[in-house]
């Protein structure tokens, strides 16, 4: 399956990626309203890493054996068939196990709701706001067997 | 008489585990499970939701309604086996039922234990592992006004129990053998403050103390008090009894397999007896960081082992790649998280903290790699990015042991560990 990945040699961390993300995921899909009305503020599924001149984005992988969703005391974590994996808000009750699980890091609080939130790949979309938005290319959406290229230039 | 080509006898997360990886590999295969309660797999560890009325025994369900259909299951339920011929590769129920298989996975999971304290078998002592132990604690809360309740069992459960009693607006009393609450779960750190959570809502703790007797109320059966072995005696409405939890291995015992604590097993899942496997609570699969068999009874590693079990079962080899202890409890809305050797076994560890208004971080290094961790309160966020390097054994120097303490992100790992996260190379 296609998943994003980071180009560190050229990210610069502006945040674009957490900014249109977050707009993504909330109920306006208005850049202004998203971040100044509505409450509780929607989460950004992702996250900016930056020391020095080094950055990247980074969000879940969709792994092909979900240390997540194996984890899951409550079925809330599910990855579907087209290997998308998601968060039934319904039924997690914020035990943070999956927290606990997941090695990249990509599962995060939402406080107000109680409950996981990770990057969904941005569903309806063909490409994930976060790559769209990027101004520099540093985030791709691609199949693992695409990225010999990438893994030349990191 | 009847044959299936995999038959799993438990109806939990093991079992659900075992179906979901065997239909990855076989599609037609026949498959039944037999279980024991009238529900489909549900979260065991959130049935204090029941009781709290949050969630409905449906809304508990593990996976959706279509679950065993869609993955063409036979569910026999509530049905209960009682012996096993691995020679004859015969599960006979308790019904008189005879049932052959290809493959067995044996998953039935734990059950309560029962300390040697008098009148532990008195109406109105209750476990809390099922949904049939909330109903029936539930009715006798209504039934009796219940007002007063003593948890004897400091643990996760005993205390879940605790927590779910205290918001329906009982008056609650904890009564633990160990001198400190979750001592099998928390360091002593972390324990003071879950400690403190408790007292700090009302819940009077005795801690280092033992339960001797339930006694009865005046002139009827059910309980009225428990006394201590300190002479204390704690009038109550009820008792949850949430000592431990214990592998309920009599089915394998009984039909010569192999059993230790659990079902002992290899690195495939088998048992001793051929095309019969085990996993989940009643099973003792290989903990990584001990690097030795045992049972640890919690959910995540039942999936992984049902997993296991059921791609083998099926005939693709895999072997278990070893899991390890590890608890995420929140109490009160706050969370602690605990991972693999948190208390040093012995000599020979490092061990580095960080502590500060409702965050505490601890991490425990063996030599450069770490091996045990606990975080409490918004330390647990992103704590998997330390999990993952305990289990990958990540190198770490001083200089990353530091950052990994002050910040669970990739940039707390050695480059070549960032960039393989980031690729998301296994």
């Amino acid at each position: 399956m296609k998943r994003v990945y980071a180009r560190e040699e050229v990210c610069m961390a502006c945040t674009l990626c957490e900014v249109h993300c977050l707009v993504q995921h909330s109920r306006s899909r208005d850049l202004v309203k998203a971040f100044k009305r509505e409450r509780p503020r929607p989460l950004k599924r992702l996250r900016v890493e930056e020391r020095g001149p080094l950055s990247f984005a980074f969000q879940c992988r969709h792994c092909p054996e979900p240390d997540c969703v194996y984890a899951c005391v409550t079925g809330a974590l599910t990855k579907g068939e087209d290997g998308v994996v998601l968060v039934q808000e319904d039924k997690c009750i914020g035990c943070w196990t999956c927290i606990m699980a997941c090695p990249y890091g990509s599962i995060e609080r939402d406080l107000a709701q109680g409950v996981a939130s990770k990057c969904d790949l941005c569903p309806g979309e063909e490409i994930p706001a976060c790559v769209k938005n990027c101004p520099n290319d540093a985030l791709v959406f691609a199949e693992e067997g695409e990225l010999a290229w990438l893994s030349t230039t990191t | 008489m009847a044959f299936y080509d995999y038959l799993i006898v438990g109806n939990s997360v093991a079992a659900v585990g075992a179906v979901e990886a065997i239909r990855e590999v076989d599609r037609s295969g026949s498959l039944a499970i037999v279980g024991e309660e009238p529900h489909p797999a549900y979260s065991r560890p959130a049935i204090s939701y029941l009781l709290t009325g949050e969630k409905t025994p449906e809304q508990l369900a593990y996976r959706d309604p279509d679950f065993y259909r869609r993955m063409a299951v036979e569910l026999l339920a509530p049905r209960r086996a009682a012996a096993v011929d691995p020679a004859r590769r015969r599960v006979t129920l308790e019904d008189g039922a005879c049932l052959d298989y290809g493959k067995l996975l044996l998953a039935t999971g734990g059950r309560r234990v029962t300390p040697p304290i008098a009148g532990a078998d008195r109406p109105g002592v209750f476990g809390f592992i099922s949904i049939a132990d909330v109903a029936a604690l539930k009715e006798h809360i209504e039934r009796h006004q219940a007002r007063r309740a003593v948890v004897v069992g400091g643990g996760l459960i005993g205390l879940q129990a605790a927590e779910a009693l205290l918001r329906i607006g009982l008056t609650v009393t904890v009564v633990e053998l160990m001198d400190r609450l979750l001592a099998l779960n928390l360091d002593r750190r972390a324990s003071a403050t879950v400690e403190e959570l408790f007292r700090s809502h009302g819940v009077e703790l005795f801690l280092g103390a033992a339960a001797k007797e339930f006694r009865p109320r005046p002139g009827e059966e059910r309980v009225g008090a428990v006394a201590l072995a300190g002479g204390e005696e704690l009038p109550c409405d009820l008792v949850v009894l949430a000592a431990g939890v214990a592998p309920r291995a009599e089915l394998a015992r009984e039909a010569g397999i192999r059993v230790v604590k659990g079902i002992a097993v290899d690195q495939h899942l088998a048992t001793s007896a051929p095309d019969v496997y085990a996993a989940g609570d009643v099973a003792e699969a290989y903990d990584f960081l001990e690097e030795r068999a045992r049972p640890i009874p919690i959910w995540p590693n039942a999936y992984h082992e049902g997993r296991t079990a059921g791609l083998n079962m099926a005939g693709r080899e895999r072997s278990y790649r070893g899991e390890t202890a590890m608890n995420a409890l929140h109490f009160f809305g706050t969370p602690a998280i605990s991972v693999g050797q948190y208390d040093p076994p012995q000599e020979g560890y490092e061990v580095r903290e960080l502590a500060g208004e409702g965050f505490y971080r601890r991490l425990v290094f063996k030599g450069e790699v770490l091996v045990g961790l606990v975080c409490v309160g918004d330390a647990v966020d992103r704590c998997g990015v330390a999990t993952g390097c305990i289990r990958d054994r990540i190198p770490l120097s001083e200089e990353f042991k530091e950052k990994l303490l002050a910040d669970f992100r990739f940039l707390s790992l050695p480059e070549e560990w960032r960039r393989r996260r980031i690729r998301g190379e296994a």
